[in-house]
């Protein structure tokens, strides 16, 4: 049967406009397999065979960062990758014939590679498969990657924040799959990235700055118009640049308030937050420890922002700096990471006992189980049961009249369960028009109707 | 000993192979093979299936391990080596084969390079052996 290779959709061209020559070879089975070579830039290439019929043999040919050789030398980056992130995005497809002349070749992207020309997404460096090893390391001074954390390709966020004077936010994104690569990211992605950042956000600051949510309900003076999105304004983030190098947004606080009693900008408070809340979930203790300081909007917004890292199989570095006080707050969630404090934040327990007064009337009322439902003036509804002390009076309720109501709520979730569960005990229930006198002791139901 | 391929051998412009460097080999060895058992090139060397690939080695001592045979003393090392090539380059199950064949190889077969930490080494065999019919298949790997 005759084999013939694949079809690559690319552009042909007749002469390759670059001269390499051969360093080492990464890959050396009865012959090199994939090879490492340079240009007269000491830009490092490498040359990857992947097919072959009756009469040729076909390479791939692609530039790539120095970091990126030493990464996957050193064992930090996969081949996968390498072959995915290729300087330019530029793959030469180079057919050799048996002489090892260059009879065809097209330029591609890494996306208009067949399947079977792609490693593994796991498969990392194997230095026994390697000739030559010690002359690639020195040539391109690899070895002096070694020392360098694996965020190395991460922009100083100090710095890029001191071009501007502001404040910086920085989202690294990184990807062993398709969805990351040099300098661009599926849209989707980046989309579902900021936007459940920016969720997070917007909760942290509700939970920071909005004092009269905490309040009672009853106690709660009425919002003025635009109260709450005045709030979450603080937390608006504006997209500034993006750099290659993976995927890095920059992002920069639209709007911010300062105490005068307080060095703190409210962006800065916001961002110590979010990062305290990234430090302190890895560990179920810690997360315990600072609970009481999160809203449970917050832990929803933050659950989703780690359920969209995990869902796209990405690591985030993100960072934050004020050039003004020399703040700079750094954090990585990789998808391990994530998988780790998703696990924590869904055995966290949660108990929210408090007792709230309200007016309106009942929607429903069963005498057979003494359960009730009770919507208020601003249209919340109720539902549970009448405490024992009520239940011979429940047979007196009706919809139509207007009652002043105390509702015991209990709030709580359990460990392993996503969502909170609410108890609603009625405690006590008057009728509008025969209201007990106001300092009426709450601790002894009565009825009055 | 005379080894197979000798005029190719003859051609070559260093002593090849290099007597000093090879040790007689006696027990069970394993080979990358295709599934077709009677497929040609299970038991050719690289420079035997592609002569024009002379020109991928560089150096003389290279392209003499060229007409040498790859093989494994260890079945589980040759397959973890196999299966890691071919994740790696699908298409190389075309070249290589997907199967691991043992056979057991005594002194008169041919001579051995030193073997490796992976268990890989380089077999010349003799003009006289014909070590095809001493392996079967083992295992297909993918």
């Amino acid at each position: 049967m005759k084999i013939e290779l694949k079809h690559i959709k690319g552009i042909k061209i007749h002469q390759m406009p670059i001269e390499i020559d051969l360093i080492g070879h990464l890959i050396y089975y009865e012959g090199p397999l994939m090879s490492v070579y340079c240009d007269q830039d000491r830009n490092a290439y490498i040359l990857d065979w992947v097919e072959k019929d009756e009469t040729k043999n076909r390479w791939l040919l692609y530039q790539i960062e120095k970091y990126m050789l030493a990464d996957y030398i050193f064992g930090k980056a996969t081949h996968f990758q390498l072959i995915n992130n290729p300087v330019n995005d530029l793959i030469y497809v180079l057919d050799k014939d048996r002489q090892g002349n260059i009879e065809n070749c097209i330029i591609c992207t890494s996306r208009g590679l067949p399947y079977d020309y792609l490693p593994a997404n796991y498969l990392k460096f194997e230095p026994e498969d390697a000739q030559n090893l010690e002359t690639v390391v020195q040539y391109f001074d690899l070895s002096n990657s070694i020392n360098i954390e694996s965020d190395k390709d991460v922009f100083d966020i100090l710095e890029e924040a001191d071009k501007t004077d502001e404040e910086l936010i920085n989202l690294h994104i990184k990807s062993s799959t398709r969805n990351v690569g040099y300098g661009k990211i599926n849209s989707a992605v980046l989309g579902k990235v900021l936007s459940s950042y920016n969720n997070l956000t917007e909760e942290t600051a509700l939970s920071l700055f909005d004092h009269n949510g905490k309040l009672p309900k009853e106690e709660r003076p009425r919002r003025r118009k635009g109260e709450l999105r005045d709030i979450k304004k603080l937390a608006g983030l504006e997209f500034v640049y993006a750099r290659a190098a993976s995927f890095s947004v920059f992002l920069r606080p639209v709007s911010q308030r300062t105490n005068l009693f307080d060095a703190q900008t409210s962006s800065e408070k916001i961002a110590s937050k979010v990062f305290e809340l990234f430090e302190a979930s890895t560990s179920p203790a810690n997360l315990g420890k600072i609970k009481s300081s999160l809203s449970e909007s917050m832990l929803n917004s933050y659950n989703q922002f780690l359920k969209n890292i995990d869902d796209c199989n990405i690591s985030i570095n993100l960072q934050y700096a004020n050039p003004n006080n020399r703040v700079v707050l750094k954090n990585e969630l990789s998808p391990i990471k994530v998988k780790r404090i998703l696990e924590n934040l869904s055995k966290l327990e949660f108990e929210n006992k408090f007792e709230i007064t309200e007016q309106g009337k009942f929607i429903a009322l069963d005498i057979t189980t003494f359960a009730f439902k009770f919507q208020t003036a601003d249209d919340d509804v109720y539902s549970g049961k009448f405490s024992s002390e009520l239940r011979e009076y429940v047979y007196d309720y009706n919809l139509k009249n207007e009652y002043k109501v105390l509702i015991s709520v209990d709030q709580s979730k359990i460990s392993g369960k996503k969502t909170i569960s609410e108890k609603d005990t009625m405690l006590r229930c008057y009728k509008i028009e025969e209201l007990p006198p106001f300092n009426l002791p709450i601790s002894k139901p009565k009825l009055l109707d | 000993m005379t080894y197979k391929y000798q005029e190719k051998l003859k051609d070559l412009s260093c002593e090849c192979p290099q007597e000093d460097l090879l040790k007689p080999f006696k027990g069970k060895a394993y080979r990358f093979v295709h599934e077709d058992e009677n497929h040609v090139n299970n038991f050719l060397p690289v420079l035997m299936i592609s002569p024009s690939r002379i020109e991928d080695f560089e150096e003389c001592s290279k392209k003499c391990i060229g007409y040498g045979l790859s093989l494994y003393d260890d079945f589980n090392k040759a397959e973890k080596k196999l299966i890691s090539h071919l994740n790696r380059k699908p298409l190389l199950a075309d070249v290589l084969g997907n199967c691991v064949a043992e056979g057991n190889l005594t002194p008169s077969d041919g001579k051995a390079s030193e073997i490796d930490s992976n268990g890989h080494f380089t077999f010349h065999e003799s003009a006289e052996s014909n070590i095809k019919v001493q392996f079967t298949h083992l295992k297909k790997v993918i």
